[in-house]
């Protein structure tokens, strides 16, 4: 290699708020679908919410064949199948699985040093963080919503019949957008916490404190917490009517965590 | 108009709560050269090395690369590649997959040639490990993929923080000889506590201690400006008292025997530098007039470790 071969040739360089997150994205994106973490969420999800949405009928089935003298097991209160559909929604399994997958992204890289190494490039520090939030909030929508929300619908329509597919969406995109918040949520406090078990307890303490903060407050708040999104989507298509502060909410929250984080992440010393 | 210079840095500080790590360092680098940055364990070159990457913010000061102030972000990094201390990477990445990562954050298109990656790969000795994952690297290699990395996006100064370490001697040569290789492309500011390695590849040095500058300047300069102030001697039929008799002479500050050999004894003589030919000449004479057989007068060739010895240990500098 010479002198000449090394000089750089003089390109004007656009220098913004976001420089590199293509590229970042590309590789984030890449460390998920080649790691396992992706599939394991996937599989545990998908299987979580198959169970659940098909525990009506297999405890149905397991009453029926059992001998006219045995006293039944209390059966499930609903055969239809949105309501099933409902059922394992409502187990939060892709909140949870959210929560653990998104834990150490940040952590992870701060103990190894390749976040230092990638952050003495020319990018900046709020594309680092949102090319990690939207590659987790994407992959996770796929594999802890979508996919599992997939495999729980058909397994409904063979076990319960057909139902109207609409609602579903409306859930999904509610499912999707809890994910979103709780993604948000662990790479916020991965800026700021030292180790993945810290930040595993906050998203637990989100998730769990959420409810009981709202049973304690005498006032109707619920409506106003990011963490009702999913309470929302599945409130409108049960028919409530539920308004549209929660998705409101929700944005400002998850913005205000997005902005928070970044604004964190533009002060660690690396 | 002048060139800046490659680096600069004025009143560079960084002070944590209790600690002082780096205080007022103010040093220019100039373009193409291989600049050492020694000193102790906890001397700040590493959080040197880290303000001048972008990763820490300096208390106070400023630092200049190629005339880019550091508060310019990715502009400023653009014109450095940095290496760590003990370099890690994407483990589920190739050695290729790695440079074409770096190569595709950098505004210049032409760094993600496949043949300019294949070329720097190549460079470094990686070409048969190129499509293995990272995780497979030894010690050396990530290190050599730490300066491929650092040289892919043609960057205009090389931060290496202590790049041979941690290395086995054969690792350690070739990194040194890659870094020798560099001279005159790139400039390569580098840390390390290895002194010899500093005195084989560095054209310049500058020795920091507690967070401040000690001392800095090209490195022929520094062991010479130390080489003068101290004479070596020895003689046959010595006694006792001749050590005494040596520290009456004209222009030596104070003598410390040496070795002693069945009949020969030596001594060091610390002397101003500006005396060095006077005291020689009075060596000559004073064994002459004891009849000494005089064996040895010449200035002691001090190597970097004696310099850096006696510029940070408070013993050494007493004496």
């Amino acid at each position: 290699m010479t002198a000449q071969t090394i000089a750089r040739p003089v390109a004007a360089p656009a220098f913004g708020r976001f420089t590199g997150l293509r590229p970042l994205l590309r590789k984030d994106t890449t460390e998920w679908m080649r790691g396992r973490r992706a599939l394991i969420v996937l599989v545990i999800t998908a299987t979580f919410m198959v169970l659940t949405a098909a525990n009506a009928w297999i405890t149905t089935q397991i009453a029926q064949s059992l001998p006219p003298d045995v006293v039944p097991p209390e059966l499930p209160g609903s055969l239809a199948p949105l309501d099933n559909l409902m059922v394992a929604l409502g187990s939060q399994i892709f909140i949870l699985a959210a929560i653990f997958a998104v834990a150490s992204l940040i952590v992870r890289e701060r103990e190894s040093g390749t976040l230092a190494w990638v952050a003495s490039k020319p990018v900046t520090r709020d594309a680092i963080w949102l090319s990690k939030w939207i590659s987790a909030g994407s992959i996770l929508a796929v594999t802890a919503v979508l996919l599992p929300l997939a495999a729980t619908t058909v397994v409904v329509i063979a076990l319960y019949g057909t139902f109207d597919l609409v609602p579903v969406l409306v859930v999904a995109a509610a499912a999707v957008a809890a994910v979103a918040f709780y993604a948000a949520l662990g790479l916020a406090a991965g800026t700021a916490m030292p180790g993945q078990p810290a930040i595993v307890a906050t998203g637990f303490m989100v998730f769990a404190l959420a409810p009981l903060v709202v049973g304690l407050i005498p006032l109707p708040i619920a409506p106003f917490l990011p963490t009702s999104i999913l309470a929302w989507g599945m409130g409108a298509v049960s028919g409530a009517d539920v308004g549209w502060v929660t998705p409101v909410a929700w944005a400002l929250w998850t913005s205000g965590l997005v902005v928070l984080a970044i604004v964190r992440m533009r002060r660690i010393e690396l | 108009m002048t060139t800046p210079s490659a680096i600069r840095m004025e009143q560079l500080t960084k002070h944590y709560p209790g600690v002082q790590a780096l205080t007022d360092l103010t040093l220019d680098v100039q373009h193409g050269s291989i600049y050492g940055f020694l000193g102790p364990n906890g001397a700040g070159k590493s959080t040197t090395l880290k303000v001048l990457a972008g990763l820490i913010r300096p208390t106070s000061g400023s630092a200049s690369v190629a005339g880019t102030p550091l508060a310019a972000g990715e502009a400023y990094r653009r014109e450095v590649g940095y290496l760590a201390q003990d370099p890690r990477f994407y483990d589920w990445m190739t050695g290729r997959e790695t440079l074409e990562f770096v190569a595709s954050l950098s505004a210049d298109p032409s760094a993600r040639d496949r043949a300019w990656i294949a070329a720097v790969l190549a460079r470094v000795g990686l070409a048969d490990a190129a499509e293995r994952r990272t995780k497979t690297y030894s010690g050396g290699m990530r290190q050599r993929l730490g300066i491929a990395q650092a040289l892919v996006t043609r960057p205009t100064v090389l931060l290496l923080d202590e790049p041979v370490s941690a290395l086995d001697p054969i690792g350690r040569r070739e990194v040194l000889d890659l870094m020798s290789d560099l001279k005159g492309e790139a400039t390569v500011f580098y840390s390390t506590h290895i002194l010899d390695d500093v005195q084989r590849v560095s054209d310049d040095v500058a020795i920091l201690d507690h967070g401040r500058l000690v001392r800095s300047a090209p490195t022929s300069e520094l062991l010479s400006s130390f080489t003068k102030d101290r004479l070596r001697v020895s003689f046959v039929g010595a006694t006792d008292a001749t050590a005494v008799a040596l520290a009456a002479l004209p222009g030596v500050a104070s003598v410390e025997p040496a070795e002693r050999d069945g009949e020969q004894r030596s001594y060091l003589l610390r002397i101003q530098p500006a005396d060095a030919m006077g005291v020689q000449r009075a060596v000559t004479q004073f064994a002459s007039e004891r009849d000494l057989t005089l064996v040895e007068n010449g200035l002691v060739r001090l190597d970097l470790e004696d310099v850096f010895l006696r510029l940070v240990d408070p013993k050494e500098r007493a004496a």
